[in-house]
């Protein structure tokens, strides 16, 4: 991977004042690929597509394209095509002026631009709006302008910071779809940030989930899911119920009110645990199950949304879990509150995190 | 129950109070103002009715007047420029700051603007007259005996001083508009901080260089205190020539001409140099 990286950043820090935005950040984009940074407001993400930007100075670390460092050259010599959040189209010019600006910073014949400019309008299907002005567009529209703008540089990176958040929910979808084709097409490597997870997964060929400045994971949508690596990532991906509680026993978990949970696996390692559970792979326990439950719970609520049942459990000692129950199975019958029912879920969606978040392998199987 | 009244009464009757205001206190003087203009000035009875264009033929003919109309344009364009180039490097560090100063900044732009303009000419006579902080300074360096005051120099330094705020304020809200992810989207495709200026912060902040310069520019048209004090009886402008005539001289006729030479020139300008902006800032 690190040989044929495109854009790699090295050990990149953002300090203002005595806080940290941005921490030790170690990427590799490989050629072509969309990496998208995910993660909660004030995470870092922006702050570190604006490191690559050039927009904000790094305090410390690199920022290397093609094995060139960028990280003290200024934003108007890095050659990165950025699509900003509110779109940023000069007002004062027409669609073409604004998909031509960087072109004409770079001096590029007349010809070339016009040529340019024909080919990157086709791309974005917007040759009909060329003597327009970006008010008289829709939200779509403008976008994809920006896009065009940034597409028209040829850039060696495509940086887009929330492209989709100013979108219609029924748009979103669909220019999602574009920016994907369009990348892939223009064989461009890709940073993208945004806070919304679903938007992450449809765009991302890899994601990167931030938390206080510092990495938390890198992979793709099914090694987040499925092998989160610490209690942050299995809450923010999907949002695992986190259960605090002792391992007593190889296979045993007690919750704090002195309930005892009986685990899918059996762990080496004693002491105060995170148990996390995913609530779409915790299941009601049925009489055909040949194994025995493994813990039981009372029915706080239930609420019927159409593909699950929205169930919140709460143990005795207090400890709750959300679960969805599928309702093809069921016909759609939900369980009554306040009643007892036993829960169980398979060994392989089973995680447990020691207290330093660091995920504990089980033993062999016993 | 109350019966409705119709709408365009309600309106009427809010505008009315206003407008009669308005009426009273500009219109009506103007109007009498240009009545005047036309009189005649006598000696003994100061005004005699008429309707002739005299006083204007002789402020248009004497080259003394139209020399102190040509000498206030000139103070007018070039302390505009002047506020216009030292301005806006103020105005856009203080509206991109995001710094806890921005607002003392904010402060002492405005602070100057309680002071009135006679109390800070009597400031600047004190700075560059004879004995002042200039010469002073001029005479420890071995120099001796230099007085700039009842110059262009001290006129245009005090009206820049009192201009300067207003330009700076009104720009700074102008370029505060301009989002500052334009400059970064301009920045990103490759403009270095000379073009980015000229391709995107200068065009969109045109309509604050016209309002501002209009502001400066009419101001400094009418500037009354600082010519007075720091140009003297060496270095006239129209406000207190005009003053002059009116006051000392009497002759109210040629005195209301001078008004309205002055508020056409200024008038006229303004639109001119507001057209242009405007069709320089048009888009459909």
């Amino acid at each position: 991977m690190s040989a044929t990286s495109h854009l790699r950043i090295e050990g990149l820090t953002k300090i203002y004042g005595s806080t940290a935005a941005v921490e030790d950040v170690n990427l590799e984009v490989a050629q072509g690929e969309m990496l998208v940074l995910l993660g909660p407001s004030g995470c870092g993400k922006t702050t570190t597509l604006r490191l690559v930007a050039g927009f904000v100075a790094a305090t410390r670390g690199r920022i290397l394209v093609e094995g060139k460092d960028y990280v003290s050259l200024p934003p108007y010599q890095r050659e990165m095509g950025m699509v900003f959040q509110s779109y940023a189209l000069f007002p004062h010019l027409t669609v073409a002026q604004n998909v031509t600006f960087g072109l004409r910073m770079r001096k590029l014949s007349k010809a070339e631009i016009s040529s340019r400019l024909e080919e990157t309008l086709e791309m974005v299907k917007l040759t009909t709006m060329a003597d327009r002005y970006p008010r008289q567009l829709s939200g779509g529209q403008q976008q994809r302008v920006a896009l065009a703008r940034a597409l028209a540089i040829r850039p060696k990176v495509l940086l887009l910071d929330e492209p989709l958040s100013n979108l219609d929910a029924n748009l979103r979808q669909s220019v999602a779809r574009e920016i994907r084709q369009l990348q892939r097409a223009a064989g461009l490597t890709a940073l993208m940030v945004t806070h919304d997870q679903d938007e992450a997964m449809t765009m991302a060929d890899r994601l990167v989930l931030m938390n206080e400045g510092r990495v938390q994971q890198v992979g793709t949508q099914e090694e987040l899911y499925e092998q989160p690596l610490n209690p942050f990532v299995a809450r923010f991906i999907g949002h695992s119920n986190l259960i605090a509680g002792d391992i007593v026993d190889a296979d045993s978990f007690r919750l704090p009110g002195g309930g005892v949970m009986k685990l899918a696996r059996r762990y080496a390692q004693r002491g105060p645990h995170t148990l996390a559970l995913r609530p779409e792979r915790v299941r009601l326990h049925v009489g055909g199950d040949a194994a025995p439950p493994r813990a039981t719970a009372q029915v706080e609520d239930a609420t019927y949304v159409g593909g699950y049942v929205d169930y919140l459990l709460s143990f005795e000692e207090g400890s709750s879990l959300a679960l969805h129950e599928p309702t093809g199975a069921t016909g759609g019958t939900r369980r009554a509150m306040g009643e007892t029912v036993a829960i169980t879920w398979d060994s392989l969606n089973e995680r447990l995190f020691d207290p330093k978040g660091t995920t504990i392998p089980a033993m062999e199987s016993a | 129950m109350t019966t409705r009244r119709p709408e365009g009464l309600t309106a009427s009757m809010l505008i009315g109070p206003a407008t009669m205001v308005v009426m009273l206190s500009l219109v009506l003087p103007l109007a009498l103002l240009a009545r005047y203009s036309l009189n005649k000035y006598d000696r003994r009875t100061f005004m005699i009715d008429a309707f002739t264009p005299e006083n204007y033929l002789r402020f248009v003919t004497d080259p003394f007047y139209t020399g102190v109309l040509w000498t206030t344009f000139s103070i007018a364009i070039v302390t505009t420029l002047l506020c216009l180039l030292l301005g806006f490097p103020i105005a856009y560090k203080l509206a991109r700051s995001q710094s806890r100063w921005k607002s003392i900044g904010v402060l002492l732009i405005i602070l100057p603007l309680f002071i009135g303009s006679t109390v800070r000419a009597l400031g600047w006579m004190g700075v560059l007259g004879r004995g002042g902080i200039v010469d002073a300074a001029y005479g420890a360096l071995g120099g001796s005996g230099i007085s700039l005051l009842y110059t262009s120099f001290a006129v245009g330094i005090g009206i820049l001083s009192i201009n300067l705020p207003y330009m700076i304020l009104t720009l700074q809200s102008v370029i505060e508009g301009i989002d500052a992810r334009l400059e970064e989207a301009a920045d990103s495709l490759g403009a270095d901080p000379t073009r980015r200026f000229r391709h995107v912060v200068l065009p969109l902040a045109l309509p604050g260089i016209g309002t501002g310069g209009i502001l400066c520019f009419i101001l400094a048209m009418n500037a009354y205190a600082t010519p007075f004090l720091l140009g003297g009886a060496r270095f006239q402008m129209m406000a207190p020539m005009l003053y002059r005539e009116f006051a000392v001289n009497n002759n109210w006729p040629f005195a209301a001409a001078i008004a309205f030479i002055l508020m056409l020139t200024t008038l006229s300008l303004t639109a001119v140099s507001g057209l242009l902006v405007q069709r320089r800032y048009r888009a459909p």
